[in-house]
């Protein structure tokens, strides 16, 4: 390992206008302060950080709205001043919407709905929050049962890990892409301290001209690292090495990650809170907001992404959402979405995955299990398109779940005052989350085969998928189980 | 029926009605059983075009193949039984709402029909060019490889298939001939249960074929 930058991430309370003006892309210095110190500049106040900790469905104090074409900023004023009165409005750099910040006592969704009436008015919503969909299990060794099943040996021989001119988005809690010394601030609910944290890059995901336009929406920085794990694993079911002698295999191991952070784990807000005083958070907090993980759909369509994975989402449909994944696949981006972990738990639909029934060139993904039966925790509905391993660690153990190369959980548990983001394992994982990362793979490997509009790739996957449970399409498989083979194979005459 | 048929049986009628070619019906010469073998080549337009455009890039091909035809077994009537091999090649595709989509894997189709056809020589004049038309049926084996198959994905099938035909030999020795031949063949239900032709709604694979014939023997 060889540190390469040693800076201080504090938290900028407040910060949130600087965070929506400034623009991804601008230098890491950006983000330091004149003392050195490195700044948190995310999305979050402290306060409404503490809020959704204790389990705010959205976002305190903040709207999601997007004003109709021609609404001029006085007539933006009077309609925002008429139904929140006192309001902030910020246009965010990757986004056609606008972000508005009211005073905390209003219900936002209240607000939302006042605002909708308005005829100068496109759409208003809360800023939703969303969650990844997986959690990590203990880690074990194991076999990719999941690239046995798919046939990816067969369809590797057909296209050997895709080309390295396909960028996927890997849209989540960042990637552990490169090898840093950070210095946060650490509170362990008396004192504040600093601490020196060390990062790497997972060693069976990382090489030369490997990571493109990284994007850290929480820190506001090009260092979208890792502080979970989840956004790894899913790095490495797309993309992990292979044939080079060491870990486990990725579904196209040749193209190139965009490491987007969107989802804030429990590190990121240890780390980024700590001047409040927060000291413990459950490792498997995760949140991410809808505002943001739209903005990065965006930013990842404007980079060139053909392909953008979204292992994560929640109850509640954003329209800023929507509308981001449909100009992603108007900008040539194929959108693979889990759809969901929460089968029983009432099995709501999920969003973002829900809207992808109605965009062609964007897939929601269920999951199965190494017996190709759904998984027990896979949502159902008829916004389910395809499914695709995700595992079932209560049937099968660690040996039924999804290996890949990640962080080792063991080195940065929350009762640490020190955590450590550079050491890695090989861990078995399940969910929805694990299953929408084979479909952005085979989805690759079909742009580099030939396949290139975002519609085409779903078409050819729906079309090839063998058909699991009620013949046709059903709700708990959709069109089946994606045939990487068949589809990267195509039609001849006859056959 | 396509149009093709419709055309080609049309072109069969003209031949078969000598007064729409010929004015005048001059006695038939006696003529005695022979026996001729015969090598044509030519060029043949498959019936399900759209399929073979998208994945080969063309709708049509070279055909070479030939033959053994006995003459005059009840006088102009003849048997005659052929073998015919046509090649193309292209990739594999997928196509989404009309766009086409190559993914540079390559496809070999071979069509071998194989046809037996009873008709009639039309013998006019001095027989100088002696007309004739046909029918029949055949076995069409149809053959489709490409790389990455897995058992049961190639094709190498074999299908009934019914013919029409007509044409004009011209004798230029006593023992030599050389002809024309117009021929539409139906295979029913050959595509269509898989691949491109299956999206596109094209089940034939026949076609409509021009051949030129050297014919030796009597």
């Amino acid at each position: 390992m060889h540190p390469t930058h040693q800076t201080v991430r504090l938290l900028a309370a407040g910060a949130i206008a600087v965070s929506l003006g400034l623009s991804p892309g601008a230098q890491q210095s950006d983000a330091i302060d004149s003392t050195g110190v490195r700044v948190m500049r995310g999305p979050l106040t402290p306060e409404q950080a503490t809020a959704i900790r204790n389990g705010s469905p959205y976002v305190p104090g903040r709207l999601i709205v997007k004003f109709r074409p021609g609404t001029g900023s006085n007539a933006r004023r009077t309609v925002l001043a008429a139904v929140v009165g006192e309001a902030e409005e910020h246009r965010p750099r990757h986004g056609d919407f606008s972000v508005i910040d009211i005073r905390p006592d209003i219900d936002p969704r209240r607000a939302a709905l006042d605002l909708a009436a308005s005829p100068d008015v496109e759409y208003a919503e809360p800023v939703y929050i969303q969650h990844p969909h997986a959690r990590p299990n203990d880690p074990s060794y194991g076999r990719q049962w999941n690239f046995h099943t798919l046939g990816m040996e067969s369809a590797w021989d057909i296209n050997p890990g895709a080309s390295s001119s396909v960028v996927v988005a890997v849209v989540d809690t960042g990637v552990a892409f490169r090898d840093e010394i950070l210095t946060f601030l650490r509170s362990d609910g008396r004192f504040l301290f600093r601490v020196t944290v060390p990062f790497a890059a997972a060693p069976d995901l990382e090489r030369a001209g490997r990571f493109v336009d990284p994007w850290d929406f929480w820190w506001d920085d090009a260092l979208p690292l890792d502080m979970d794990g989840h956004g790894t694993h899913v790095a490495g079911t797309i993309a992990q090495s292979t044939n080079n002698g060491l870990g486990l295999a990725g579904m196209a191991y040749n193209v190139r990650i965009m490491p987007l952070k969107v989802c804030a784990s429990a590190w990121d807000y240890l780390f980024g809170y700590a001047e409040t005083g927060l000291a413990v958070l459950p490792l498997d907090f995760s949140e991410c907001d809808a505002a943001t993980t739209a903005q990065a759909i965006r930013y990842a369509a404007d980079r060139g992404a053909r392909v953008i994975n979204l292992s994560l989402g929640g109850p509640h449909p954003s329209i800023a959402e929507r509308d981001a994944i449909r100009y992603a696949v108007s900008r040539g981006a194929f959108v693979a979405i889990s759809a969901g972990n929460e089968y029983e738990d009432g099995n709501p639909v999920s969003y973002p995955a829900a809207f992808a029934a109605d965009i062609e060139g964007a897939v929601s993904v269920a999951a199965v299990s190494r017996d190709l039966q759904r998984a027990y925790y896979s949502n159902t509905g008829p916004y389910v398109e395809i499914a695709a391993p995700g595992g079932n660690l209560r049937a099968d153990g660690n040996s039924g779940g999804i290996y890949q190369q990640t962080l080792d959980g063991a080195f940065f548990d929350t009762f640490l005052l020190r955590p450590r983001f550079d050491f890695f394992l090989e861990a078995s994982y399940q969910g929805t989350s694990m299953a929408a990362p084979h479909v952005s793979g085979l989805a690759a490997l079909l742009y580099s085969q030939g396949i290139t509009s975002p519609a085409a790739i779903e078409a050819a996957m729906k079309k090839f998928a063998r058909d699991l449970g009620a013949p046709g399409r059903d709700d708990e498989y959709g069109y089946g189980l994606i045939d990487p083979r068949a589809t990267l194979r195509g039609l001849g005459v006859a056959r | 029926m396509t149009t093709r048929a419709i055309v080609a049986m049309a072109f069969v009628w003209v031949l078969v009605d000598p007064a729409a070619g010929y004015a005048q019906r001059a006695p038939a010469p006696v003529s005695r059983r022979g026996v001729r073998g015969f090598f044509d080549a030519g060029t043949v337009w498959v019936s399900s075009a759209e399929s073979f455009e998208a994945v080969t890039g063309r709708a049509s091909t070279t055909t070479l193949g030939g033959g053994v035809q006995i003459t005059n077994i009840w006088r102009g009537v003849f048997v005659q039984a052929d073998l015919a091999r046509a090649t193309m090649s292209g990739e594999r595709l997928f196509v989404h709402e009309g766009q086409r989509f190559a993914l540079d894997i390559p496809v070999h189709i071979t069509m071998m029909p194989f046809d037996v056809t009873v008709g009639y020589r039309f013998v006019l004049g001095r027989g100088r060019v002696i007309p004739y038309a046909g029918a029949g049926l055949g076995i069409f084996a149809y053959r489709e490889e490409s790389p990455f198959a897995a058992p049961g994905d190639d094709v190498d099938e074999r299908f009934r298939s019914w013919h029409v035909a007509g044409g004009v030999e011209v004798p230029i020795m006593r023992w030599l001939s050389a002809g024309a031949e117009l021929r539409y063949r139906a295979v029913p239900d050959a595509l269509g249960n898989g691949g491109i032709s299956e999206v596109l709604n094209e089940s034939d694979a026949g076609g409509t074929a021009v051949r030129v014939r050297i014919a030796v023997g009597r």
